[in-house]
């Protein structure tokens, strides 16, 4: 059972990230990535709906028939980003502005559906909500860190806007990195976030080739230590 | 029974000797009349971007080369990245601060030549890739073309050229702006760009041309830059370096649009001969659309390029937002490089079509 | 494959090969009437109406010579075409010399035109006026390492060292020797290598004349081998999909075109060894095509066996088929062992029945029917039938008197178990087992008799000796057997308290043909 957990934890976090392999939910990475703040309250956004919904679904799914799955699974995503929409404007109202239409469209989210396809609708409500939390957070933390870069190359800032999430009390947790006298406008425009996006996907498959590379000198190193001993 | 030489190769036992580094070497050395028009125009700017595009691009291939493991003397001797430098200090402006021309040239060679396979293997022209970059970028900083040196209120030595871009401010304390001021102590876009303000403010082509900026064929400075570019490309043609098509179609593209424009539109058209003499279109038609990578690569597809490049750019000119457009069009059409390769294949021999 | 057209036009190919070579040109100069008899000789065999002679602009003696032998010919003509490599090519110099190109895959002779060597028309004078063999052939042999370059009569076998030290070579570090031109020969390794009859050249060049080609570098596109390719194809392309082995792709490109003439190798300035790749990847396609005309092969061969295996099969079980029939037969002869395997099947059938759930429905119907309603499988002897039934009746009726002594369940289980296993036994024979079966049967029915003969006497006693005779049969059985009885003891059940043995008979006889109808119906 662990073993299966440790699983699910490591897929969603790394081996399978959603942002990062399965390169789901591009379109509001790299949308909103422009600054740290909004990369937060989108990941979190998502990463709530991520969990109710596999929570959902794995709880349904065997009164789904296999037919009308994708729209039944559509309408309970819909339904809790909804929910998500009417609390951000009820209780984050700036952040609620400054996302726009991405709230809403977190509903065709491919990672939450392949979510919901590929995990809740095969296993038990306890592991569909683990996979949820942990597809969340690798998500999140891929837009936070495309957002945390963005942010501090485009504008030299970070946690621009932080208080749009969290109150007035937050205002002062900006933080100025450096100044420029002209904005470095390629991160902050699409064509930044592509580029960002790739830099990370590239960074992760060497740290990956990185530890391949060290799996088969341990497996050489151990070979070489029983020769030796037979000699 | 001797045995010879253990050189064992596959014929043909001979190469006619022009290399690859001669090619970029001649491309340089054609450079040369424009940029010295350029330096008389616009002061030392160029030569102080020049050494220090070159030696940043030098240094990233160096670095990405280091760390691809691949032999970096013997690929750097090649001359591309230098040639890359070379492109880029040519076309960004010579007051541009350093970073500029540094975020610039570092794009171009780590990550639009050297991500994408290094040289051969790029689908975009770095030089242009780093350009469109920093216009987007940075667009106050690229599009602040002083006006030519015999106008301008203050003239910088060299020294001080380099105190403006590295820090600035110039050793007196003068700012950008204060150092585009001009005798009569007001300051005047580039050609393209007072063009087009001042068509918005109801005036006619006629009018607009008749300002101090703008000579009898083009941009006052700019056409002499222009004629200096199109020696140094007839020099490449000569030389067997690049071939006529390109150049060739993107110039007639835009001058013929800008014909028909001109007989058909509104008073709105900048004026053909103008058209061809102002901005880069020489630099652009003769250095940069005939990069051979990322260029078309069949005969017939040579010439599409180069029209569908000219007709960007007249479109970006007549109707976009920037005021020049070479390196939009020029990445444009690199996009389409290999659907016209696909149909614009010669007739092979022994082949009907 | 023979010409679609008649041949018209006979080409004397006299445009060297290659820079350097002048073998050819030799040749012209001295030996031009002979080559003009040859060129008669062969148009005459192809009945060709004119000769076309090609010469290079650069060869003014030879063509001086020719056109002085072909004065008075007048279907001989001889033409000047530039010096331009690679002319000397077949395809190259029939489309200089008539503005037709060779179709892709096809040869000269589709166009009507056949062409040939001056070397060899002078070669077909020799052998059909002369009278003699081709055991020589003009070589040049040239090079800067060498004193004194020349053209020298060399019989074919004559090892290279030979030539070259007749013409003086003095080797310098590294020396590359050179069998053919500059642009399509090879690298000869060993000096011993002969002259063959192809060989027109040995090259020893200068590494400052000719010098070999540099390291590689990247493919810049520049086009230059495009513009130099006499096939008009796109090298700068070919190369990009030969390193990645894109054999569709090259294919499309019609990488088969190429002539390997080198001349895109010659001008590429990163210095690419383009021909390498190519004749690379052409050896890679070939590979690759005869691989799939092999396993193409394997498979219809594969097919082939399994069809004879199955056809094998299939004789083998009709033969046993006609064998087993043929026991059968002889079987029948006998009437009472016929009697047996009916016995046998009819019971088989009965237990059958009897175990299924739906007997108790069956049986009910079949109470109302008569039990003279015979059924196919009945059908052989009523003698069996009325065995069969009177088998089952006896069971029952034993179980019953059984149960009114209040008996031991465990007998009756007993006796239901080996019964059961019987019919387990039997559904599981295929046709081949018909004779055991029969075997099986026959102890089966001579048990029962035997058990109808104690049964008159004490009914106790024959249960015990029934469970004796049934056991060994048992063991035959599947283990299967131990969970049915239950089932299987419910219909006889039924009857116990109305134990008159007519009346059993009558419902033997419906369980049977119930079964039957079922056995029909499957």
């Amino acid at each position: 059972m662990t073993a299966e957990w440790k699983d699910i934890v490591l897929n969603g976090l790394w081996t399978n990230n959603p942002a990062l392999v399965q390169l789901l939910g591009l379109c509001p990475l790299l949308a909103v990535t422009n600054t740290f703040i909004n990369a937060l309250g989108l990941g979190i956004a998502t990463l709530l709906v991520l969990v109710v919904s596999n929570l959902t679904i794995s709880l349904v799914k065997q009164w789904v028939t296999k037919e009308i799955r994708i729209p039944v699974f559509i309408m309970i995503i819909a339904s809790f980003v909804t929910i998500i929409q009417l609390l951000m404007n009820a209780y984050t109202f700036g952040l609620y502005v400054s996302l726009g239409i991405f709230i809403p469209l977190i509903v065709t989210n491919c990672a939450i559906i392949g979510r919901a396809e590929a995990f809740a609708s095969k296993n038990g409500p306890v592991e569909s909500s683990l996979d949820g939390l942990m597809m969340g957070i690798g998500f999140t933390a891929i837009l936070l860190l495309l957002g945390g870069a963005r942010e501090v190359l485009g504008q030299g800032t970070l946690f621009d806007g932080a208080h749009l999430l969290f109150g007035e009390w937050a205002r002062g947790m900006t933080v100025q990195i450096f100044e420029f006298e002209q904005q470095f406008l390629l991160a902050i425009l699409p064509p930044g976030a592509f580029i960002g996006m790739g830099l990370i996907i590239a960074l992760k498959n060497i740290i990956d080739a990185k530890q391949a590379e060290k799996k088969v000198k341990d497996v050489k190193s151990v070979e070489r230590a029983r020769v030796t001993t037979v000699n | 029974m001797s045995v010879f030489s253990s050189i064992f190769k596959s014929s043909p036992h001979g190469a006619m000797g022009m290399t690859t580094n001669q090619v970029m070497r001649m491309v340089c050395y054609a450079t040369i009349p424009g940029f010295i028009t350029q330096l008389y125009f616009y002061g030392w700017g160029t030569l102080v971007q020049l050494v220090l595009c070159i030696g940043v691009a030098v240094l990233s291939e160096a670095i990405v080369l280091s760390l691809r493991e691949k032999r970096i003397r013997r690929t750097l001797s090649d001359g591309s990245a230098v040639l890359t430098g070379l492109l880029l200090a040519l076309s960004i402006p010579p007051l541009a601060p350093w970073w500029v021309s540094v975020i610039g040239v570092a794009f171009a060679i780590i990550i639009v030549k050297q991500l994408y396979g290094g040289l051969g293997f790029n689908l975009f022209n770095p030089a242009m890739a780093g350009y469109v970059v920093l216009l987007i970028s940075f667009p106050v900083a690229m599009t602040s073309w002083q006006p030519i040196q015999p106008m301008l209120m203050h003239t910088l030595s060299l020294a001080d050229t380099a105190y403006v871009i590295f820090t600035g401010y110039s050793i007196e304390g003068y700012n950008l702006q204060q150092l585009s001021m001009l005798v009569d102590g007001t300051t005047m876009a580039t050609p393209l760009d007072q063009f087009k303000t001042a068509l918005a403010q109801q005036q006619t082509v006629s009018e607009i041309l008749s300002l101090p900026i703008y000579g009898e064929y083009g941009g006052i400075g700019s056409q002499w830059v222009n004629a200096a570019y199109l020696l140094g490309g007839l020099f490449l043609l000569q030389r067997g370096i690049i071939r006529w098509h390109i150049p060739l179609g993107m110039i007639a593209s835009l001058f013929v649009l800008t014909v028909i424009a001109s007989a058909t539109g509104a008073d709105t058209t900048y004026p053909p001969v103008q058209q061809l003499f102002t901005g880069a279109v020489m630099f652009g038609a003769f250095f940069i659309a005939t990069d051979p990578v990322s260029a078309s690569t069949t005969p017939k597809g040579r010439i599409i390029f180069g029209a569908l490049i000219g007709a960007l750019i007249f479109m970006i000119r007549q109707w976009g937002g920037y005021p020049d457009g070479i390196a939009f069009a020029v990445l444009l059409a690199n996009m389409c490089v290999p659907l016209i390769d696909h149909y614009t294949q010669p007739k092979v021999y022994g082949h009907k079509r | 494959m023979f010409p679609s057209k008649p041949i018209d036009l006979l080409i004397l190919n006299g445009v060297e090969c290659e820079p350097y070579i002048t073998s050819d040109d030799t040749l012209m100069r001295y030996f031009s009437k002979e080559i003009v008899q040859g060129a008669e000789i062969l148009q005459h065999i192809v009945s060709a109406k004119v000769c076309i002679i090609g010469i290079e602009d650069n060869k003014p003696d030879a063509i001086k010579a020719l056109k002085a032998a072909t004065k008075d010919i007048a279907n001989i003509n001889v033409r000047v075409v530039p010096t331009k490599y690679p002319s000397g090519g077949e395809k190259q110099l029939i489309q200089l010399l008539t503005g037709l190109q060779v179709p892709s895959g096809g040869i000269p002779a589709d166009l009507g035109i056949v062409m040939q060597n001056v070397g060899t028309a002078f070669a077909v004078k020799e052998a059909i006026i002369d009278g003699k063999p081709l055991t020589k052939r003009v070589v040049t042999i040239t090079g800067e390492t060498l004193k004194s370059p020349q053209n020298v009569w060399a019989k074919l076998g004559t090892p290279t060292q030979d030539l070259l030290d007749f013409a003086g070579h003095t080797p310098e570090k590294q020396q590359r020797i050179i069998m053919g031109g500059p642009m399509m020969g090879f690298s000869i390794l060993d000096a011993s290598t002969p002259v063959v009859k192809t060989t027109n050249c040995i090259l020893a060049p200068s590494a400052k004349k000719l010098p070999p080609q540099g390291d590689e570098q990247a493919c810049i596109r520049c086009g230059l081998c495009a513009d130099a390719c006499p096939a008009e194809l796109l090298p700068q392309q070919l190369q990009w999909f030969a390193k990645a082995k894109d054999h569709d792709k090259l294919s499309e490109y019609n990488l088969f075109d190429c002539i390997e003439c080198g001349a895109c190798a010659y001008v590429c300035p990163s210095q690419i060894p383009l021909v390498q790749y190519y004749r690379t990847s052409k050896a890679e396609i070939r590979e690759i095509e005869q691989e799939k005309i092999k396993s193409e092969k394997a498979r219809v061969r594969f097919e082939q066996r399994q069809e004879r295996l199955e056809r094998e099969k299939q004789e083998r079980l009709a033969k046993h088929k006609a064998s087993a029939e043929k026991r059968a037969k002889a079987l029948e002869k006998d009437t009472s062992a016929k009697d047996k395997i009916a016995a046998a099947l009819a019971r088989a059938k009965a237990k059958k029945q009897a175990s299924s759930d739906e007997s108790n429905d069956s049986v009910s119907k079949s109470n109302t029917t008569t039990s003279s309603d015979s059924t196919p499988a009945t059908k052989p002897a009523n003698a069996a039938k009325d065995k069969v039934a009177e088998a089952i009746a006896r069971a029952k009726a034993k179980k019953a008197a059984k149960e009114q002594q209040e008996s031991a369940e465990i007998q009756a289980d007993k006796k239901a178990q080996p019964v059961e296993a019987e019919t387990t036994s039997t559904e599981s024979v295929s046709t081949a087992e018909q004779e055991r079966k029969a075997k099986v049967a026959a102890a089966i029915a001579r048990a029962k008799q035997k058990r109808e003969e104690a049964k008159a006497a004490s009914q106790e006693k024959t249960t015990e000796a029934e469970t004796k005779t049934n056991e060994p049969e048992a063991k035959s059985s599947e283990p299967q057997a131990k969970i049915e009885p239950q089932i299987g003891s419910e219909p006889e059940e039924e009857t116990p308290l109305t134990a008159e043995q007519i009346r059993k008979q009558k419902v033997a006889a419906a369980i049977a043909k119930a079964k039957a109808k079922k056995a029909k119906s499957e």
